[in-house]
C-alpha cells in the first residue's frame, strides 16, 4: 500500500526518544532519519522534506518490513546504543540499506563499518558508501575477522545480521577484537536459521544462554512480530565494567 | 624476555614493546582493566617503531597478503629493520593472525612468535589507544586512512575483473 505523506499533505517531524531517529507524523505515523545525502534515495524509500526557515530538511523514511533494527525501535527496545557520533560495526551489511539509515544517525562524528561478504550486495555497498563517508565498507567475511583487521578501530556499538547457525559465536569473535569494554551489542535471531526443530522461544532462549557464555550481557529481548515472522532481536553489553 | 606486537593498520605497519608475557601473563584480569585508562597501558607497551603507508596502491597491497594471512615485503623489511636480532636477544613477536607465524618463519626460521589470551587482551589496548600511543601522527591520519584502503579493498573483491566495464558487445 502506498500510504504515508503525499504532496502537499501536512507532515510533521518530531524527535523520537532515541536521538537521530525520528517519527514523521502523516496520515499514519513513521520512524525515519534524517539523510546524510539529500536528494538520494538507496532502495526507493520514500523521501520527507521539511522547509525550516531558509533550509530544506530531508527525512527518509525507515521500513520496519525491510530493516530488522527498524522493527526493534518500533518494537519497543529500551536501549538501542546506536547514537549520534558512535561508531558501529555493522555485521551482514547486504546492500546497505539498513546500514544508511544507521549513518544517517551516527552522522558525520560517528563512522559504520559495514561488513558484508557476498560480492553481489558488496557491490551495492561500495556504491552506497561512495555517497556517505561514514560508511567503511568492508567485503570480507565476517567469520574471520582478523581479515579486516586494518580497517577497523575498537567501537561502541557491534550489530548483526547474518541469519547464520553459529552466528553468536561470529559476533564474540569480532567483539573480541573490535567491541570495546561496555559496549553494546545488537543481534538479529532468526529462528529457523539456527534450529528449526524446535520452537522458536526455545531458540531464542538458548540463544541468549550462549551469548551469556560468551561474555555477553544480554539485556532485552524484542520478538520482531508484525514486521518479521519468528526473528527476534537481543540487546545488552560486552563486558560491563 | 621482552614481548614485541605487530600491529597492521591502514596507515602503516608499527611495532610496540611490552613487558614478557610470562610477567604480565598472570595478571590477565588487570591488563582487561587497563586497557582502559592510556596512562596505565602505557606502562605495559610503548611503540617501538611505525612505518607509515606512503602510497594507496601500497597500503591496499599490504592488506591483499595480511587478509590473505601472508607477509609483504614491506613487512618483511619492516621486521628486517626494526626488530633486536633473535639469535643475540631473547623475545617474542606476538602477532594478531594464527597464520602469520607460519609465513613468519619462512623468513625468520629462529623466531617465535606468540598469540594467546593475554596478547588479544593487549592487542585490544593497543586498538583502543593507537592514535594517542603514535604521537606525531595525524590523529585523523588512521580513520581517513581506513575509509580510504576499505573502498579500495573492497572494490577489488567485488571487481575482480576490472576491465568488465570495458568490454564491448560485438
Amino acid at each position: 500500500p502506498r500510504g504515508g505523506p503525499r504532496g502537499g499533505a501536512k507532515v510533521i517531524v518530531e524527535p523520537h526518544r532515541f536521538p537521530g531517529v525520528y517519527i514523521i507524523r502523516g496520515k499514519e505515523d513513521m520512524i525515519g532519519t534524517r539523510s546524510l545525502a539529500p536528494g538520494e534515495t538507496v532502495y526507493q524509500e520514500k523521501k520527507v522534506q521539511i522547509q525550516e526557515g531558509e533550509i530544506k530538511i530531508e527525512y527518509r523514511v525507515w521500513n520496519p518490513y525491510r530493516s530488522k533494527i527498524a522493527a526493534t525501535i518500533l518494537g519497543g527496545v529500551e536501549q538501542l546504543g546506536i547514537r549520534p557520533g558512535c561508531k558501529v560495526l555493522y555485521l551482514g551489511a547486504a546492500s546497505g540499506t539498513t546500514v544508511s539509515h544507521v549513518a544517517d544517525i551516527v552522522g558525520l562524528e560517528g563512522s559504520v563499518y559495514a561488513v558484508e561478504f557476498s560480492e553481489r550486495s558488496g557491490r551495492d555497498l561500495v556504491n552506497m558508501a561512495k555517497k556517505r563517508i561514514n560508511v567503511v565498507p568492508i567485503v570480507d567475511d565476517a567469520r574471520h575477522p582478523i581479515r579486516y583487521r586494518m580497517l577497523v578501530p575498537m567501537v561502541d556499538v557491534l550489530f548483526a545480521d547474518v541469519a547464520q547457525r553459529d552466528q553468536a559465536r561470529i559476533l564474540a569473535l569480532n567483539a573480541q577484537h573490535y567491541l570495546k569494554n561496555g559496549g553494546r551489542f545488537l543481534i538479529s535471531i532468526k529462528a529457523n536459521c539456527i534450529d528449526s526443530t524446535v520452537e522458536p522461544s526455545v531458540v531464542f532462549e538458548r540463544e541468549i544462554e550462549t551469548l551469556k557464555e560468551l561474555g555477553f550481557v544480554p539485556e532485552e529481548m524484542i520478538t520482531l512480530e508484525p514486521y518479521e515472522v519468528d526473528h527476534a532481536a537481543v540487546s545488552g553489553v560486552y563486558r560491563p565494567s | 624476555m621482552a614481548t614485541y606486537y605487530l600491529f597492521e593498520t591502514a596507515t602503516g605497519y608499527s611495532l610496540f614493546e611490552g613487558k614478557s608475557i610470562e610477567e604480565i601473563g598472570g595478571l590477565l584480569a588487570s591488563v582487561q582493566e587497563s586497557i582502559t585508562s592510556l596512562k596505565r597501558f602505557k606502562k605495559i607497551v610503548k611503540l617501538h617503531a611505525f612505518m607509515p603507508f606512503t602510497l594507496a596502491e601500497q597500503a591496499l597491497e599490504n592488506m591483499q597478503e595480511i587478509s590473505a594471512g601472508r607477509y609483504h615485503k614491506d613487512l618483511k623489511n619492516f621486521l628486517k629493520m626494526n626488530m633486536p636480532s633473535v639469535k643475540k636477544n631473547k623475545y617474542k613477536l606476538a602477532v594478531e593472525d594464527s597464520r602469520l607465524p607460519n609465513a613468519l618463519n619462512e623468513i625468520f626460521p629462529d623466531l617465535c612468535c606468540i598469540k594467546n589470551e593475554t596478547t588479544n587482551e593487549i592487542f585490544r589496548g593497543i586498538r583502543m589507544h593507537f592514535d594517542e600511543m603514535i604521537e606525531g601522527f595525524d590523529v585523523k591520519n588512521l580513520a581517513r586512512g581506513q575509509l580510504g584502503l576499505a573502498h579500495a579493498y573492497s572494490r577489488s573483491k567485488v571487481m575482480t575483473d576490472i576491465k568488465r566495464y570495458d568490454k564491448h558487445i560485438i
